[in-house]
């Protein structure tokens, strides 16, 4: 939203409640993103197969696959995105499995407040852009 | 704990009476004799006999009678009748047992055999009483255990409700909280442009002042709002299958001062002055749990201190001997020294039906245990109970 | 009263001191005293009997040589005891009363011997 070239970042909001994904919808395109929506993990990847998404924000409990599933899919089939969890009904068994699969962090609803996922959009975003700009000084490098 | 027998002997002869009471008395039994039959049953009414001595055949009533008027009061249906008698015939004895005689003994007696029928019979009666009144037992005690069953019931449907309920709120605070934060950040936008737009009409003017205002006090408390109805179900969460507990070290003053921030209105109605003398001390294992322990404990404080013209509940927290120690102590009417074992049993409660779940300290102490801790309780001298929890320190 | 005479149907020491066993070593005196009251009731009971006798009166013969048979019974008067109950029997039985006041006076002598025995008259 200010003057420095800002990629706009694709973040994917998958939540089987509609007003969470309105919700965090509207948060984060008022923030500069671009984000879209989908009910659960099975749309999710049918999406992630259509466009690129630097950053998903996903729940747990969800019908037809729930994001533990799509956690692992996602690490198997788009090893780039990063994935933020969020949950409302917490057991170690699912933080530890979230942990293995390398999710970036994990949100408990219902949320304090939205600092914390911005932070970690915005560390997942930055982590995109620091490589990014490695290639492109690499290609710059060339002869 | 054996009481004195005693036993009634009606006789229109002297001699049966006299020798009987002398043998009976050298038993040891408390003995009436009477050669009187119709006093019998007012002499019974007196003397409360545990077991009657009736002659058959007497002038004025007989003793069948006799045993029937017996058998007939309510008082005296279960007591044993034996009857003593010179009469010979078979019908007689048929008659006696028939009226409810458990015993029939023929003069000339040998009293080394009385005493020992006698001694028997009020053997039985007394076995008699003791299985009716473990009877009587055992019904109170399968009522209350049908009542613990109902309710235990009625916990495990609260469980299940619970569990589905948490998730349903989470749920929906999460996105009333995103809401609320979003539009705080859209306040940042709008505020500027507020202020841009005054000075065309006063009275927009003083409604925007107004507006700018009080805006981030709306937000806060609707922030705040969220906050409390996420700790509400928190609470529920005692009510869940127990995970295991998160081994994570934690603030322990954090937990107290969650706990009374939890128990704020309470407090506030009651007009209740709390003391807290508190450090950061730090303890391992589920700051939520031990939340709900130290909220139980000043709940219960609380309501201890119901008629209590000052009421005042100080809470501590130190450390000594490398152990973290929290006492929550009210000056309410303390607790009387023939319950305060009891006060940690499943479903134990002083509260009448529906008031009180009886839980609140079983669990609390469940936790506590679970944490490696011990939870126990005193009264104070001045009046009033100190619980005091002993965790372990972090290290 | 102390001293027991031995006498014919008397109380020999040895017997009474088998009685007061077998009921349960009650003390002598009062054993004494009850015999006593027994002898002193005696001659009513005896007018009752001689009345029914007379009179036919089968229930009565029956209850009042009931009562002193289990007076004697109590105080282990054997003979007495026995001869009552053969009364009662007599009684209950309608025997004829020719046979009846046979046995009644055998239980009167009998009566009368053990009074003499005993010390009193």
């Amino acid at each position: 939203m200010d003057g420095t070239e800002k990629s706009k970042a694709c973040i994917l909001v998958v939540d089987d409640e509609k007003n969470i994904q309105e919700t965090l919808s509207r948060h984060f395109r008022f923030l500069g993103y671009d984000v879209d929506t989908v009910d659960n993990g099975s749309l999710a990847l049918d999406a992630l197969a259509k466009k690129r998404y630097e950053v998903v924000i996903t729940d747990i409990s969800m019908p037809v696959m729930d994001g533990i599933q799509l956690l692992r899919a996602i690490r198997k089939e788009y090893p780039m995105v990063h994935c933020i969890i969020m949950t409302g009904y917490v057991t170690m068994e699912n933080i530890l499995s979230c942990m293995r699969l390398g999710a970036d962090t994990c949100i408990y609803k219902p949320f304090e407040d939205l600092k914390e996922m911005e932070e970690a959009v915005e560390s997942a975003v930055a982590y995109i852009d620091r490589w990014q700009k490695k290639l492109k000084t690499l290609l710059r490098m060339k002869p | 704990m054996f009481s004195q027998s005693k036993v009634l002997v009606i006789d229109d002869d002297q001699s049966t009476l006299d020798i009987l009471k002398f043998n009976l008395e050298k038993m040891g039994y408390a003995c009436v004799i009477s050669d009187k039959p119709k006093l019998t049953m007012d002499l019974a009414q007196k003397f409360d006999p545990d077991l009657f001595i009736l002659d058959l055949i007497m002038p004025e009533i007989s003793g069948i009678q006799l045993c029937h008027d017996i058998k007939a009061n309510p008082l005296f249906k279960d007591r044993p009748v034996i009857f003593l008698t010179a009469a010979e015939q078979e019908s007689d004895k048929l008659q006696a047992f028939e009226s409810g005689a458990v015993d029939y003994i023929q003069k000339p007696f040998k009293v080394g055999e009385l005493k020992v029928r006698i001694k028997n019979q009020l053997e039985l009666y007394r076995n008699t009483k003791k299985l009716s009144e473990l009877c009587n037992d055992m019904e109170r005690l399968a009522e209350q255990r049908a009542k613990q069953l109902f309710h235990a019931d009625r916990l495990a449907t609260i469980g299940i409700l619970a569990a589905g309920v948490a998730h349903e709120i989470n749920n929906t605070t999460a996105f009333i909280n995103g809401n609320v934060c979003t539009f705080d950040t859209f306040w940042k936008t709008i505020e500027p442009c507020l202020m841009a737009n005054a000075g065309k009409d006063k009275e927009q003017d003083e409604r925007l002042k107004f507006i700018i205002n009080e805006t981030p006090k709306l937000i806060e408390c609707m922030k705040e709002g969220v906050k409390r109805i996420s700790r509400i179900v928190e609470v529920l969460r005692a009510f869940y299958r127990k995970e295991e507990v998160a081994k994570i070290p934690f603030n322990l003053k954090k937990c107290i001062d969650m706990s009374l921030q939890m128990c704020g209105k309470m407090i506030r109605d009651r007009q209740i002055t709390v003391k807290t003398e508190a450090k950061d001390t730090y303890v391992i294992g589920s700051a939520q749990q031990m939340e709900q322990v130290i909220v139980n404990l000043v709940v219960n404080g609380i309501d201890a201190m119901e008629k209590s013209q000052d009421p005042s509940l100080t809470v501590k927290l130190y450390s000594e001997n490398n152990q973290a120690h929290v006492e929550v102590i009210d000056t309410g009417t303390g607790i009387p020294d023939d319950i305060i074992k009891k006060i940690w049993d499943p479903f134990f409660t002083t509260k009448e039906t529906g008031k009180g779940t009886g839980l609140g300290l079983a669990i609390a102490r469940s936790i506590v245990n679970d944490h490696g801790g011990e939870i126990t309780v005193a009264n104070c001298h001045g009046g009033g109970a100190k619980f005091k929890i002993t965790l372990s320190l972090a290290k | 009263m102390s001293s027991v005479i031995v006498q014919r149907w008397g109380m020999e020491p040895a017997e009474k001191k088998r009685i007061l066993d077998e009921l349960g070593n009650i003390p002598e005196e009062l054993y004494n005293e009850l015999v006593d009251c027994f002898l002193a009731d005696i001659p009513k009971k005896i007018e009752q009997l001689k009345t029914a006798i007379q009179n036919g009166n089968y229930k009565s013969i029956k209850a009042v040589s009931h009562g002193i048979k289990g007076v004697s019974a109590n105080l282990r008067l054997d003979k007495l005891y026995e001869l009552s109950r053969e009364l009662e029997l007599a009684g209950s039985n309608n025997e004829e009363l020719a046979g009846i006041e046979k046995k009644f006076r055998i239980f009167l002598e009998a009566i009368d011997s053990f009074s003499f025995s005993w010390g009193r008259k």
